[in-house]
């Protein structure tokens, strides 16, 4: 995973050794230290979050939510794991939980999709148009939506994240295999409802 | 490799797409000429195609105002603080850590201070008066049921009576 990768930059430590460092100072009860967490992890959190849920303020209440949950269960990390590993899995299933609760009332997820503009159906494009990346982004982040909770947080660590196999396993509880397959019927999925767009971009 | 099933080919391309094959399963992959394999081929061409949308794609904007979030997250940090504060969270440092054997001694040591203190509630013994009389071996229970608002008399050693003796 980019957050924590171990090669060291300009002959310094590396952001694997700095974050278990703050992680360390952290658990001593330095705020300071949980601070740099923050800046570090905050914004990779919420676009994590942002792909799994598909609306801005939602994404930022559970990023929010995640870091307070950190902090909270910060003794329990033993270090056996990279800590944005850990952080993930915090978030991942933090989100996961919103999701499942949205999915269980189902006039509020109507709501919600009237509100974040979501509409039942990925828009399509009229043919000769140019795409760019905002359009691009808002029918991936359509399809997305129409995936299951578990495909699409496969599909995004994955794709959007770049974590191998083992990592997502380890942030979702799953096996390889499980995570592979889930990979496999996630990008099938998308294919289909996304065929018409990346056509566009294959020409 | 026309023996596998096109779908297991599928999620062989696929963990090949994600560099997820091992070193033994990347070189029997190469042995059977699966890259040339058509069903391979194609599942990697899609998986590519969707890889540079996803690219392509904007990334949402982190939030802007990074530091509403932490000063956010900050005052649930403080509250979360405060509440433990409140807490039962000092009786550990008097206490120490509750372990299993210390639950366990804790509760037998409830349990025995329990039953010594609470009141014996054991069968209801009457009082019984009981009267001597002149006659050795001979005496008289009064034995008092107040349930029924009366009282048994219980006479013991008759047998001891002489003949003729009349009780009054």
């Amino acid at each position: 995973m980019a957050a924590d990768v171990k090669i060291a930059v300009d002959g310094g430590e590396s952001p694997a050794d700095r974050h278990r460092e703050w992680v360390k100072r952290a658990q001593k009860g330095e705020e300071e230290a949980f601070r740099m967490l923050f800046e570090e992890f905050f914004p990779k959190i919420y676009g994590t979050i942002f792909h799994l849920v598909g609306q801005v303020e939602t994404a930022e209440d559970l990023a929010q939510a995640t870091m307070v949950q950190a902090w909270k269960r910060l003794g329990q990390f033993d270090g056996r794991s990279a800590f944005g590993t850990w952080l993930y899995r915090i978030g991942v299933n933090t989100a996961l939980d919103h999701l499942r609760r949205r999915k269980n009332r189902p006039m509020e997820s109507l709501e919600v999709a009237a509100e974040s503009g979501i509409e039942p159906a990925v828009d399509p494009v009229p043919p000769g148009t140019g795409i760019d990346g905002h359009e691009m982004a808002n029918a991936i982040g359509q399809a997305l939506q129409k995936l299951t909770p578990e495909h699409r947080s496969v599909f995004i660590l994955g794709e959007i994240e770049s974590m191998p196999y083992e990592e997502i396993g380890r942030v979702l509880n799953v096996k390889r295999g499980t995570v592979m397959s889930r990979m496999h019927y996630a990008r099938r999925h998308l294919q289909r409802i996304l065929r018409p767009f990346y056509e566009r971009t294959r020409s | 490799m026309n023996e596998l099933d096109p779908n297991d080919k599928r999620l062989i391309a696929t963990e090949y797409f994600d560099r997820a094959l091992g070193q033994e399963e990347l070189a029997w992959f190469d042995e059977n000429g699966l890259v040339s394999d058509p069903v391979v081929k194609e599942t990697i061409e899609e998986a590519e195609s969707l890889r540079k949308m996803v690219r392509q794609a904007e990334r949402p904007e982190p939030p802007a105002a990074m530091d509403f979030y932490w000063q956010r997250v900050r005052s649930q940090i403080a509250g979360e603080g405060a509440r433990k504060g409140r807490g039962w969270g000092w009786m550990r440092y008097r206490i120490g850590p509750i372990t299993p054997l210390r639950g366990v001694v804790t509760a037998l040591g409830l349990a025995l201070g329990v039953a010594i203190l609470l009141p014996r509630q054991g069968p209801l013994v009457p009082r019984v008066e009981r009267a001597e009389s002149r006659q050795p071996g001979l005496y008289t229970s009064i034995v008092p049921a107040p349930a029924e608002s009366a009282g048994v008399v219980w006479i013991t050693g008759l047998e001891y009576l002489p003949e003729g003796y009349v009780l009054r």
